[in-house]
């Protein structure tokens, strides 16, 4: 029984895909005979819509039946010519083809939904369509008899007798289905799809004991009676198709037979040879039966199931495996070399020959988009033309699938944002109806679709507002970018610069989700836009996604595949370059990779957290990071430590943006063969399928945007060292909070901090009174907090550590007992309960009073001699010099602040631009040291102001900023900067500021 | 008609499936860990180039787990049971013979599941069996991969 059940699906579906390809042929050609109507691709459209009807009725749907008969119905009377296809038959045909498309979803053949609304558009279309008297026919039915007189239970109407060909003859066939199908194998479908190429099924019935259609049907005699018009004798049916009762029928009433009796002998060759008609046969047959016959003679083309096909390629998978097994065995021995060598070659070419049957014309597709844009046209209330070039370039059917989605989607981008309405393209002096091209081509291994529209273009300025007022970026990081960088904005969710949403597209979904489509596929997406001349989408794609290139990675002792299509280069670091070229920007590890920073993501550490990353645990990785690297050499064996430190990371992409996916070992690249994951574990994001390596064992394929989701990746770290979390100013920073003597704990931002290193308490050397660890070969000096702080002593350990702060010339670090944790936390230091030199002030963290120590004071109080050279050069000038401070967190505020005024100068603090131009207006100062990312107004337009409108405009200036490249410097120096620093460097601020104020000769 | 069970071993206990259900039993192989699945994934396991699920039943059940037993089994289940996955057992017994009659179900053996350590796990039980000399505790295939 289950058997039955189960070839009952496949039937349906069979029938499913069938009646698919069918619509997608009936709506091409719809298209183009509303353009200009053409007597051939009317006959094709009935013949397809006959087929659905024809089906559906032996698959007992009859709502889906009923609504193809009346879109036959219509179509006959185009076919006679009585009327042209205007739009509004072609509407109601293409709607009718939708209809039937939900239907083929929907349970049952959509048997349960309501199709009499565009029933009724039909029967009017064919009703003001004909002329009386056919309509009168059409209200006849007749009921037919045999010859017997016997009624044979079906009626038609008159006008459809009269539309058969002349040389048709009625007959009603009965087919025992289950016969049919278990003692000579014929499906029914396949019967079907035979009588159709022959003749017409007018109608149908099933006559069955069974009421479950689909559970009794193997043990119930299921009669299948069918009205069927043919020019085929009766001795020609039964040769063909042996249906068990086969009788003429003719209308009752008619002193003729309905048909004229056959003008000429069925010649007895087509019936010998039913594969191929002889060419009397031929003659004999009315055109589109001809059609039929000539559509046979050229079927070099084979129906095959996909699974078979899915099945094949999956055997080729093996067998490249297998391949790969061997060439690795034999690839030492000469004797099995030349074999193996055969061997990879009749793999390599059965693959690529396998991998062509899933091979689809994207024209497929594209003869869906004309429809697309048809509709779009009448709903916009614009002039769109839409062209396709390069529909046979084929592609792997999955992509073919996937893809449809995303480029329909960009179909309706360009005709609702991009095409102008008429009136403003004659406006603009363009041609009142838009073009869109749709373009497909082979480059390089890859399918390149290109579409294009004439339209406004993208506006640039309003992609920044629009990225402006949703905070994105920053408006000066936003200034910069190019506009090609631009528009991948576009692509970030959530971002729509449409101002009115209407139902085709602007809700702001849709880009992203294209995006993110293209990428699954292992494809690229690019959009170029010149405002009033048009927009250009770029899609790359693999030809398959079955067998990938990838780059197979080590993390310990499991491997990993990153796809190809994701990478972009490996950066291997050695020894120190590892701890020097690692920064820490906020609590994101980064990598500065040709002046640009590149967040980096350790994937062992990914790998080891199931829950998703949030600010905390990165924090806690930047930290854990150096005593990771301790502990593992540690464990290692003693040979391991002979070799080199080192650290391999592959910059991989997720469209414009990337990171660095920090690895155990590089493998090497190869083709693999890709598994979709384990149903069980799909909700897993970092992993996008399996494969079976060449030793047999399984390696899991990584998901680089799924990982970077979950690592929560900051990839704009650039204005980032501060994060200003709210509106009110209120500043959010990163802290590390450790201890050392017993009783207090301490703070240091982490941007402080460049690293923290374990130490064991024997590795501490006394020379002198002063400390030192040796730490990458390097003596650093240790201050104890307990020596420069009035607080308790550090707690002698096994195992210390020791903070290695960050942007001090010297090696020196602070000795540390125990991390206690990191967080994030708003900053409101107080200053006034707790000071002391070398402390910025204190905050209760975890419900304990915390010190906020100043590292660059301890410094100082530690080795006061360090700070000479900097004092000596530049001696404190006799009188003070006023500074004018813009900083707008309170924190690198009231910092800086501090070591100006330790220096001896008197400062004045405000927090942006805006209140800069105040200050100078009011006042006269000798130098000015702004940052640049401020709200209200920023460094840039302030310094303009200063240069180009204030009373001082040769005023020394100094940058100081998070932002840091070359780029920025140069900009700074634009906008009128005499000076550039980074926060936080405290000497080379210093410096630069008695340079500046010494000898303002300089500024020029 | 009696139904056939293929029973194996978790902590000395004696569990059973249907006969019906089980495609094979494989001895040990390698399994690929799986970061980030549920605790009791085992891992992938390559199957003559079919990759298949592998579940720590010791893990699902609630016992502790064991590193390195030599004799332990991976019992493979049709793919009407669900997608490509088998289980890990600590070892494989004979195939049993029950009378379905004699099989009872939890609510009157709740005792002897709660004596078993398994009351935590009640939905995977379908039912107990006394056998001759030990009790059998039959477990519901396709419900072990849905309960991930």
């Amino acid at each position: 029984m289950k058997e039955w059940q189960h070839s009952m699906r496949e039937l349906k579906e069979e029938f499913r895909q069938e009646a698919l390809e069918h619509l997608s042929a009936v709506e091409k050609e719809l298209i183009f005979i509303e353009k200009a109507p053409d007597p051939e691709r009317i006959a094709n459209i009935f013949r397809s819509i006959h087929s659905i009807k024809g089906g559906a009725g032996f698959m007992g749907y009859e709502h889906m039946m009923a609504l193809s008969h009346g879109m036959e119905t219509l179509l006959q009377t185009l076919r006679q010519g009585n009327v042209k296809p205007d739009r509004e038959i072609i509407d109601v045909l293409l709607a009718g083809t939708d209809m039937i498309r939900k239907m083929l979803d929907g349970e049952e053949g959509g048997n349960g939904m309501e199709i009499s609304g565009i029933s009724d558009r039909l029967s009017h279309l064919i009703s003001t369509g004909c002329n009386p008297g056919t309509l009168e026919k059409m209200g006849r039915p007749l009921s037919l008899f045999d010859e017997e007189e016997k009624d044979s239970g079906f009626t038609v109407n008159q006008f459809r007798l009269d539309s058969l060909p002349e040389d048709h003859h009625l007959f009603h066939l009965r087919f025992n289905l289950n016969h049919l199908q278990q003692k000579r194998s014929i499906p029914p479908l396949k019967l079907i799809r035979d009588l159709l190429q022959q003749g017409f099924i007018l109608e149908t019935r099933i006559e069955t004991g069974a009421d479950d259609f689909d559970g009794d049907l193997l043990d119930a005699a299921l009669l299948y009676h069918i009205l069927f018009a043919t020019p085929l004798s009766e001795a020609g049916i039964q040769e063909r198709w042996g249906p068990e009762i086969l009788t003429r029928v003719h209308s009752k009433g008619d002193s003729a037979p309905v048909c004229q009796p056959a003008g000429q002998p069925v010649p007895t060759g087509s019936a010998e040879d039913p594969n191929r008609p002889s060419a009397s046969g031929q003659t004999a047959l009315s055109p589109e039966a001809s059609a039929c016959v000539s559509s046979l003679e050229h079927q070099d083309t084979v129906r095959i199931r996909v699974e078979i096909l899915d099945k094949l390629m999956k055997l080729a998978g093996e067998l490249v495996q297998v391949r790969n097994n061997l060439l690795a065995m034999t690839a030492a021995d000469s004797l099995y070399r030349g074999v193996s060598q055969r061997l990879d070659i009749v793999t390599t070419e059965m693959q690529e020959t396998i991998m062509q049957t899933r091979l689809q014309p994207i024209g497929y597709l594209f003869d869906r988009l004309p429809r697309i844009v048809r509709d779009l046209r009448a709903k916009l209330d614009k002039r769109i033309e839409i062209e396709t070039i390069g529909g046979d370039v084929e592609l792997d059917k999955t992509i073919l699938e996937s893809l449809t989605d995303p480029l329909i989607h960009l179909v309706r981008n360009c005709c609702d944002h991009g095409i102008e309405a008429p009136k403003i393209r004659r406006q603009k002096g363009k041609t009142e109806t838009g073009k869109i091209r749709v373009r497909a081509w082979h480059e390089a291994g890859q399918i390149n679709i290109e579409i294009a529209d004439d339209g406004a273009g993208i506006d640039a300025d309003a992609v920044r507002e629009k990225a402006i007022s949703e905070g994105i970026k920053g408006a000066d990081l936003l200034s910069k970018m190019k506009d090609r960088e631009l528009f991948d904005l576009i692509l970030i969710s959530g971002f729509s610069t449409v101002e009115q949403i209407s139902d085709v597209s602007g809700r702001g979904v849709g880009m992203d989700v294209v995006r993110s489509g293209v990428e699954r596929l292992g494809g690229g997406i690019e959009i170029d836009s010149e405002k009033e001349k048009g927009t250009r989408v770029h899609l790359r794609l693999p030809l398959t996604l079955a067998i990938i290139p990838c780059l197979l990675v080590s993390v310990g002792e499991n491997r990993y595949a990153i796809p190809q299509s994701n990478l972009v280069e490996l950066v291997s670091l050695r020894d120190k370059e590892i701890d020097t070229r690692i920064e820490i920007a906020g609590d994101q590890e980064v990598f500065r990779l040709r002046d640009r920073l590149l967040p980096l993501v350790q994937l062992a550490e990914v790998l080891q957290r199931p829950e998703p990353f949030t600010k905390e645990t990165r924090a806690k990785i930047c930290i854990e990071r150096g005593q990771k690297v301790k502990r593992e050499e540690a464990y290692a064996p003693a040979d391991f430590s002979l070799l080199q430190k080192s650290l391999t990371f592959a910059v991989v992409k997720i469209g414009s943006r990337g990171y660095g996916l920090v690895v155990g070992r590089v493998l090497g690249v190869e083709e693999i063969v890709v598994n979709p994951i384990h149903s069980a574990l799909k909700s897993l994001a970092i992993y996008a399928g399996t494969t079976i390596m060449g030793d047999g064992t399984v390696a899991l394929i990584l998901d680089i945007e799924g990982i970077a989701r979950h690592a929560d990746v900051q990839f704009n770290r650039r204005e980032a060292e501060t994060e200003i979390s709210d509106a009110r100013g209120e500043e959010r920073q990163t802290v590390l909070l450790f201890k050392s003597g017993p009783q207090e704990q301490y703070a240091v931002p982490l941007p402080m901090i460049r690293r923290v290193e374990p130490i064991g308490g024997r590795d501490i050397e006394r020379i002198g009174d002063r400390e030192f660890v040796t730490v990458d070969d390097v003596p650093h000096r240790v201050v104890r907090l307990e020596s420069v702080l009035h607080v308790s002593p550090c707690q002698e350990a096994e195992n210390m550590l020791l903070l290695l702060p960050k942007h001090i010339r010297r090696p020196f670090g602070i000795l540390v007992s125990s991390v206690v944790d990191t967080l994030t936390t708003t900053l409101r230091l107080n200053t006034q309960s707790h000071t002391e030199d070398g402390l910025l002030g204190t905050a209760i963290l975890l419900n304990r009073i915390t010190l906020f120590l100043d590292i660059f004071k301890l410094i100082e109080r530690a080795e006061p001699d360090w700070f000479e050279e900097r004092k000596k050069s530049a001696p404190r000038p006799r009188e003070q010099k006023k500074i004018l401070l813009l900083e707008d967190t309170p924190f690198f505020r009231n910092l800086v602040r501090g070591y100006l005024e330790s220096d001896g100068y008197k400062v004045t603090a405000v927090e942006n631009g805006q209140e800069g131009m105040d200050a100078v207006k009011r006042e006269r100062f000798d130098l000015i040291v702004s940052d640049i990312d401020m709200p209200v107004m920023n460094g840039w337009a302030f310094m303009e102001y200063v240069r180009k409108e204030s009373a001082q405009p040769r005023i020394p200036a100094l940058a100081l900023t998070a932002l840091d490249g070359e780029e920025d410097q140069e900009r700074a120096k634009e906008a009128g900067f005499n000076g550039y620093q980074i926060k936080l460097d405290r000497e080379a601020l210093l410096q630069d500021i008695a340079r500046l104020i010494q000898r303002p000769e300089e500024v020029s | 008609m009696n139904r056939q069970y293929c029973t194996f071993y978790i902590a000395d206990r004696h569990f059973g499936v249907e006969i019906t259900d089980v495609k094979e039993v494989q001895p040990p192989a390698r399994c690929t860990p799986v970061f980030h699945a549920a605790e009791a994934v085992k891992g992938f396991v390559n199957i003559r180039g079919n990759i298949h699920l592998v579940i720590d039943l010791r893990t699902l059940l609630g016992f502790e787990r064991i590193a390195g037993a030599e004799d332990y089994r991976i019992i493979l289940f049709k793919p009407h049971v669900g997608e490509s996955f088998g289980i890990l057992v600590d070892g494989v017994g004979d195939v049993a013979e029950v009378d379905p009659a004699r099989i009872e179900n939890l609510g009157d053996r709740g005792q002897e599941v709660q004596a078993r350590g398994l009351e935590d796990v009640r939905d995977l039980i379908t039912g107990i069996c006394m056998l001759k000399d030990r009790l059998l505790i039959l477990l519901n295939a396709p419900k072990l991969l849905k309960s991930l």
